[in-house]
């Protein structure tokens, strides 16, 4: 069998990396015959080659300041060696996972017969062709409606079909160590030392037989001292350990002898993913508990409800209002059901949690299946809005990307909530209007530009009322923000038509406009489901 | 001039030509990866 020479581009953080390693294990599971080269930067991946080399065949590890010397000749020498290696391996296809400005002109410039993700063309405009990149670019940390991890939608970029489980081969060893790491790149998406005081506190109190490690960088010392320090730890201060500015395979063989971890968003729990540490994540700020959380059974993720989470990075937030919205004692009484392999349900919480802690909260629990990984409200009795558009994108995007028909429980939805739900019918029929309208100016044009003398004028017209359509769907997208993502995955399909003439063009948009029309007319039977019967309806209506 | 004052004067000159519509070269696309690698290299 020949072996097939693949580049898999991964330019952005340590957990972007991590995350990459869980789908290429699983494309390496699939298919033998690849030949897999990571391309990463030094300072993300450079830590990580004890667990890289287990998969990758190769690494190539770019180091930034090894490439920029003094004058810009001599630098962009230096710059065309790498690159000189790279084209000499003659990939046959180069994957970029990053979404990144640099990896996209490295995988344009490394000259593979064919690449997918993020690309530039020799005009400079950014140029994506498989529809899970351009979906992943139209919705990933912008929307709040995806509900695909990112591993599994690494894994449909890379079009594997399944999930590669870990076995734990550390399961029968006796584990006392609680690793925390309670540090995160961002000031949005950390609790303060107080809170963590706390949890370690309460968790050290009710698990006598553990001990708590605290993990982070060099820039997190102050911060990690400050927990250790904290009055409220006095009593048991001999049971805290900071383990700071560590090499990353320190970290991993830390979490190997864990019974739990917890911690924000972070390369930290993407690590614990690899060792199977039961995990509890706090999402904070800008984090998507769906897109990012680990990928594995064994964890639960607590995200506050707060109106405004998750924000953006652009955001500034001085308050921090999600940061009260999850109490420190959900966290340590899931923590304490995870040290003592307990399944964790909504009964046991509502037993040591309060009714305003419980409803502060959302409780979210990862579930592998054969095909992905599905991360669900524990509680599925008071779905909101937003939970629901999440439940029907599932549907839509199995259905329309991967030509899998799923089934969902659909959700249940307060009165208040089914009002805003039946607004959403009109939001969808108006969209499903202007797809219709788009198919009718595509079929204008293209019938002008069949006859022999086309008129340059009238495709003109039809091509600046399809501009307006772009246009009034933005202006629904503002009044029906749950429609973003669908809206936006269809917009970046249709800019990354690859039709090499004006009628090639609209022929692929015509196409594109038609899966608007099936994805609005099936949106609608959805939401028309959960709403109910048309009377039930109009009585929301007239509310 | 230093590497910073090149960087900016060449990457004016690629800034005019995309602006204009016209085709880069792989050279001028090398510069910009190499831009790119620069701008990113503070992130975390």
């Amino acid at each position: 069998m020949n072996t097939v020479k693949i580049a898999i581009i991964q330019l952005t953080r340590i957990g972007d990396v991590l995350q990459t390693l869980k789908a290429v294990r699983q494309l390496k599971s699939e298919h033998t015959n690849l030949h897999l080269t990571l391309i990463a930067r030094k300072k993300f991946a450079g830590g990580l080659v004890f667990l890289l080399e287990t998969i990758f065949d190769e690494i190539v590890l770019i180091e930034t300041k090894e490439l920029v010397v003094n004058n810009l000749s001599d630098s962009l020498n230096k710059q065309k060696i790498l690159l000189n290696e790279l084209r000499a391996k003659k990939f046959a296809l180069a994957v970029n996972l990053s979404f990144n400005k640099s990896s996209g002109y490295l995988t344009t410039l490394i000259n593979s017969q064919l690449t997918t993700g993020i690309t530039r063309d020799t005009f400079n405009k950014i140029v994506i062709n498989d529809k899970w990149s351009q979906y992943l670019f139209a919705t990933t940390m912008k929307g709040t409606t995806n509900p695909f991890n990112l591993v599994d939608v690494f894994k449909y970029i890379l079009g594997c079909k399944q999930s590669f489980p870990l076995e734990d081969f550390n399961h029968h060893l006796p584990k006392s160590y609680i690793t925390i790491h309670p540090f995160a790149s961002d000031r949005k998406k950390h609790w303060g030392a107080n809170k963590w005081a706390d949890i370690i506190h309460r968790l050290l109190k009710e698990n006598p037989d553990h001990e708590v490690h605290i993990v982070g960088s060099k820039d997190d010392l102050t911060s990690a001292k400050s927990i250790a320090m904290n009055p409220v730890l006095a009593g048991v201060k001999e049971k805290v350990h900071l383990t700071i500015n560590k090499d990353l395979i320190h970290v991993y063989e830390l979490l190997t002898k864990s019974a739990l971890f917890i911690g924000h968003d972070s390369m930290v729990s993407h690590m614990a993913s690899e060792t199977l540490t039961p995990s509890l994540i706090v999402s904070l700020g800008t984090v998507r508990p769906h897109e990012t959380i680990p990928y594995q059974e064994n964890v639960i993720a607590l995200a506050p409800k707060t109106s405004c989470f998750p924000c953006t990075v652009q955001t500034s937030c001085d308050l921090l209002p999600c940061h009260g919205h999850i109490p420190h004692q959900a966290a340590s009484t899931i923590g304490s059901l995870l040290l003592n392999k307990e399944d964790v349900t909504e009964e046991k919480l509502s037993k040591q949690l309060t009714p305003f802690q419980m409803n502060s909260m959302t409780v979210y629990k990862n579930t592998l299946f054969t095909e992905n990984m599905e991360t669900n409200q524990l509680s599925r009795d008071n779905d909101n809005v937003k939970e629901s558009f999440r439940i029907f994108y599932k549907v839509l995007w199995h259905l329309y990307l991967n030509d899998l028909d799923i089934k969902v429980t659909p959700p249940r939805l307060s009165k208040d909530s089914l009002k805003v739900m039946a607004h959403y019918l009109d939001g969808v029929n108006y969209l499903y209007e202007l797809y219709s309208f788009s198919v009718k100016y595509s079929n204008s044009i293209l019938q002008e530009l069949s006859n022999q003398k086309p008129n340059e004028e009238l495709i003109n017209k039809d091509i600046e009322k399809m501009n307006e359509i772009d246009h009034l769907c933005n202006i629904t997208m503002t009044n029906y923000p749950l429609l973003a993502d669908l809206i936006n995955t269809l917009y970046v399909r249709k800019v990354n038509t690859s039709g090499n003439n004006l009628k090639e063009i609209i022929q692929e948009q015509l196409i594109i406009f038609c899966d608007g029309i099936h994805l609005t007319q099936a949106l609608y039977s959805l939401i028309e489901k959960t709403v109910g019967p048309s009377i039930i309806k109009k009585e929301i209506r007239e509310v | 001039m230093n590497l910073e004052q090149e960087l900016t004067t060449k990457l004016e000159a690629v800034e005019s030509k995309i602006q204009a519509g016209q085709q880069l070269s792989e050279t001028e696309m090398e510069l910009l990866l190499l831009t790119s690698l620069i701008e990113e290299e503070g992130e975390k």
